[in-house]
């Protein structure tokens, strides 16, 4: 299908569009109201705010489809909105374009009880689908983020859970899509391939096309539905806080990557103190009241099971672990505070980013890849060297210190039995501010080529031209790079879907 | 980035930070996660919940403040639109400040004030009101000679010239709505039975300029609340008890901001549930009801009174109190609050709406609150299945 030959400027052939728009969702669901397109102008990462030229609110894939079809006889860019909640900048328009928000489409619409999986729309929340679940003695997996964030966005970007040590990223949990592609055509993946297949087929029919969808970050169309899987709800749950010293990043280490290795727990991840703290209390003040009495750095491991009997088997295997590592248990104050983790919807509250970003100052600069296990001292050492230099308000005595060292912290976390691991740097820099843009973006500039040199990989290519990964990464990539390019030139000849992201601009796809 | 507002006297200034340190985590969205017990009822914010554009919910609205602070926005009538159809009902705030210590509610009167200064507001219908509180004390255009028309034949002392302990502070929506009349009579025979050493001020009763406030008309509120707080603290009262709850929180926490009134403040409820603890005011009569609570945002949020409306009903034989999936600190705007029942009548019934069938999925037969507005508004949504009430009522009929 041909973009429209017409001699329209943007501003007149938006209005045009918007006009077409409307017909397909209704008057009150599309709007070029700069009031409104400010809204999604946003998000909580360092790139800078762009409005969209219009919004469009859906509510089925029928309408998805029609919106698709109609932006791209205009060209014009599609860029879908699930909750809101990207750190990376990956829904800002900075071409503007069309912002597809999809909030009307947040049901569950199915709860397999017996099969463990749920299917879902794409603003259906963490929270939402977790409520459901658990009346079934099920749940979802739970991440680093908000509730109120898109559970199948989430998935789709890789998004790293409390239960990753055991059942995988978000990925490894999808089990079906439904898929509009830039020309509008519905593609249905694994078990949604067809209407009556029950939720087992995690991949095919034949090659796995679901997997080009994953952390595709909207540039190869809109998913409208997900069948995922859930998890057995544990009756019983503890947590173990174990303690580290700062340097003592090879210990951590081990310990993470034994006691995954043990699979005596359902999660087992490395927090350093200013990550924590901030989770732990209910303000900044507590926060940094907090942050002092707790070691710097500490592994807190989750266990339980079905029965006590095999909690205790479990809290058994990692007493020896302990002994085998010479690590140290926390003392007695962390435990009780880190009671407050469980149940596990409590995780909700505390470990995940939002009370640090907004406490701080609503920017979060963060710096996600997989490594091997072993290699995670190195990194970790390389990237405080750089947090030293670029977020350097070291001195404690000083009464201005806008961004503490101490709270440019790391975490780690051991994955799939700790054959790998996931090393997450964040950074808080001030987008309100001239300096805070500045040390965010050398921060990007330093840590973003040391991890592609030593090795790192970006699973999640996050960002736009400014901070972003995907520039600096995927062109490195040889023949994936040039394979993924004709994907998206097969797929999106036009580069209407979310352009600019993954590293690929339209004469880098060769359009 | 754009350069700030240079006028140093711009409201937007006070919550600059709060804005931009909005991290758009979204939960103030919904209600507590952790609370949730029906998806079906997890929205929290009204207006969000009804025209669901990022702009109506708070993340929005601070996205706005800091484009209007940064000018890259511009006033339109859609502004206003989303400005002044938030309810002011603070569920955001209870949830966004246990996540960062901010103050979205701030912003979004700020925001008024702001619109209120340059022009934009008031709304048409909310000049009505503001007029009319500055010639007759009242939002609802009333004489003042009708203000004690509700308390005729009650023979209540004037706290003026007679020495009490307790001020009865009506409110000017109990003393002129007809409907609601009967509610503040209710409250006074219920302070007499109890021996309540109270008065009232009858006609000279002023009007407590939450309305000016919520409509964004700073100056107009700041006058009336320091006229106020000289005539109240005069009295020399021991404490001041209300039946509306948007009084209850302008006197209580709002009038801080002057100075504060030196007399306690307290909603008709805490008192009467004191009475009945206290075993002065006495419940005989079973009064048969399954009934579900509607937390007054203004009560609840506001002033966090939440046991003692749930202790009277408790305390009421006969009555089954069972709680909407929303409730407390997570409870659903009934609608009508800061001058969106005035302005955009459509909305709030559609908000009293969601409510009613919250309440209805509870299997109550009763909804029982403690607000005149929510009365007003909630009341007009009820279908014949779903009674509505005041506390007080249900007290007054278990008295005998």
């Amino acid at each position: 299908m041909a973009t429209k030959q017409v001699d329209l400027t943007v501003k007149e052939a938006y209005t045009e569009l918007l006009g077409k728009l409307r017909k397909i969702v209704g008057d009150e669901w599309a709007t070029d109201d700069p009031v409104i397109l400010i809204g999604y102008s946003r998000d909580q990462s360092l790139e800078t705010a762009h409005n969209p030229n219009l919004v469009v609110l859906p509510e089925s894939t029928e309408q998805v489809v029609k919106v698709i079809k109609t932006c791209r006889e205009y060209g014009a860019p599609v860029i879908a909105w699930s909750t809101g909640g990207n750190t990376g900048g990956g829904c800002i328009p900075q071409r503007g374009g069309v912002t597809c928000d999809m909030r009307r489409m947040d049901k569950v619409l199915d709860l397999d009880v017996e099969n463990m999986a749920v299917r879902i729309q794409p603003a259906a929340t963490f929270g939402k689908v977790y409520v459901e679940a658990e009346k079934v003695g099920l749940r979802n997996a739970v991440p680093s983020a908000p509730a109120s964030v898109s559970m199948l966005a989430n998935y789709l970007d890789k998004g790293v859970f409390q239960v990753s040590n055991k059942y995988g990223v978000g990925t490894d949990s999808i089990l079906g899509l439904v898929m509009v592609l830039p020309d509008g055509e519905i593609l249905r993946t694994g078990c949604l391939h067809q209407d009556n297949y029950g939720p087992v087929c995690v991949e095919g029919p034949g090659p796995d096309i679901s997997g080009i969808f994953h952390s595709s970050m909207g540039t190869l169309g809109i998913c409208t539905e997900m069948v995922a899987q859930l998890y057995p709800l544990p009756e019983y749950e503890e947590v173990m806080p174990a303690q580290f010293d700062e340097e003592d990043l090879e210990g951590v280490s081990e310990f993470l990557r034994q006691v995954a290795r043990e699979d005596c727990s359902f999660e087992t991840i490395l927090f350093q103190d200013g990550y924590l703290a901030l989770g732990l209390t209910p303000n900044q003040d507590g926060a940094e009241t907090l942050r002092p009495q707790m070691p710097r750095q500490s592994a807190l491991v989750y266990y339980g099971g079905e029965t006590e009997e095999e909690m205790e088997i479990r809290r058994e295997q990692l007493d020896a672990v302990l002994e085998r590592t010479g690590t140290e248990l926390s003392p007695d104050m962390m435990l009780e505070l880190l009671k407050e983790l469980i149940p596990w919807k409590r995780v909700f509250k505390i470990i995940q980013v939002t009370p640090r970003v907004e406490r701080l100052s609503g920017c979060f600069e963060l710096f996600w890849f997989n490594i091997p296990m072993d290699q995670a001292p190195d990194f970790s050492r390389q990237f405080m060297k750089l947090a030293k230099k670029n977020f350097a308000d070291t001195n404690p005595e000083s009464a201005e210190r806008p961004y503490p060292y101490e709270e440019t912290t790391f975490y780690l976390q051991p994955l799939e039995f700790g054959r790998s691991g996931m090393l997450e740097m964040d950074a808080y820099p001030n987008q309100g501010e001239p300096e805070g843009i500045k040390r965010g973006l050398a921060m990007a500039r330093d840590v973003i080529p040391f991890i592609c040199e030593a090795g790192g990989h970006f699973d999640r290519p996050y960002g736009g031209e400014q901070s972003g990964f995907g520039w600096v990464q995927t062109p490195m990539l040889g023949t994936y790079f040039d394979l993924l390019k004709a994907v998206k030139g097969t797929l999106d000849p036009l580069n209407m879907m979310n352009p600019g992201r993954l590293g690929i601009t339209a004469d880098a796809a060769g359009l | 980035m754009s350069e700030l507002t240079k006028n140093p006297f711009d409201p937007l200034l006070q919550v600059q930070k709060d804005a931009y340190r909005c991290g758009k985590c979204m939960l103030c969205k919904y209600i507590d996660h952790e609370e949730i017990t029906d998806t079906e009822f997890m929205t929290l914010c009204p207006s969000g919940a009804r025209y669901k554009y990022e702009a109506y919910f708070a993340s929005g609205r601070q996205e706005i403040a800091r484009g209007l602070l940064e000018g890259r926005l511009e006033y339109n009538d859609t502004l206003r639109h989303v400005l002044f159809t938030c309810t002011e009902c603070g569920g955001c705030q209870v949830i966004c400040s246990e996540q960062g210590n901010k103050n979205p509610l701030k912003t979004i009167v700020a925001l008024r004030e702001r619109a209120f200064r340059d022009e934009l507001a008031p709304l048409p219908e909310h000049e009505t009101l503001i007029k009319s509180i500055e010639n007759y004390d009242n939002p609802w255009q009333q004489p003042r000679a009708r203000r004690d028309a509700w308390m005729k034949k009650l023979g209540l002392p004037d706290a003026r010239k007679q020495k009490v302990d307790t001020l009865y502070y009506v409110g000017c929506t109990m003393a002129y709505d007809p409907k609601l009349q009967n509610i503040a009579r209710t409250t006074a025979e219920i302070l007499k039975a109890a021996g309540v050493n109270f008065g009232v001020l009858g006609k000279d009763e002023l009007c407590c300029g939450s309305t000016l406030l919520r409509m964004g008309d700073y100056d107009a509120y700041e006058k009336k609340a320091k006229t106020n707080i000289e005539a109240l603290n005069s009295l020399g009262v021991e404490r001041i008890i209300t039946s509306c709850s948007g009084c209850n929180s302008v006197l209580r926490e709002e009038y801080e901001d002057f100075g504060g009134l030196e007399p306690e403040v307290m909603h008709s409820l805490e008192l009467v549930a004191e009475l009945i603890e206290s075993g002065h005011i006495k419940l005989k009569k079973p009064v048969k009801a399954k009934v579900t609570y509607h937390d007054p945002c203004h009560l609840g949020r506001y002033t966090g009174v939440y046991d003692a409306p749930r202790e009277i009903l408790e305390a009421i034989p006969g009555v089954e109190l069972v709680e909407m999936p929303r409730n407390r600190a997570n409870a659903f705007c009934c609608g009508a609050g800061a001058g969106v029942r005035t302005a955009f009548p459509e909305f709030a019934g559609w908000v009293a709406g969601e409510r009613v069938r919250e309440a209805e999925s509870t299997g109550a037969e009763m909804l029982v609150t403690a607000c005149p507005f929510c009365e007003q508004n909630l009341g007009e949504a009820c279908g014949p299945g779903m009674r509505l009430a005041d506390i007080l009522e249900l007290v007054r009929e278990s008295m005998g």
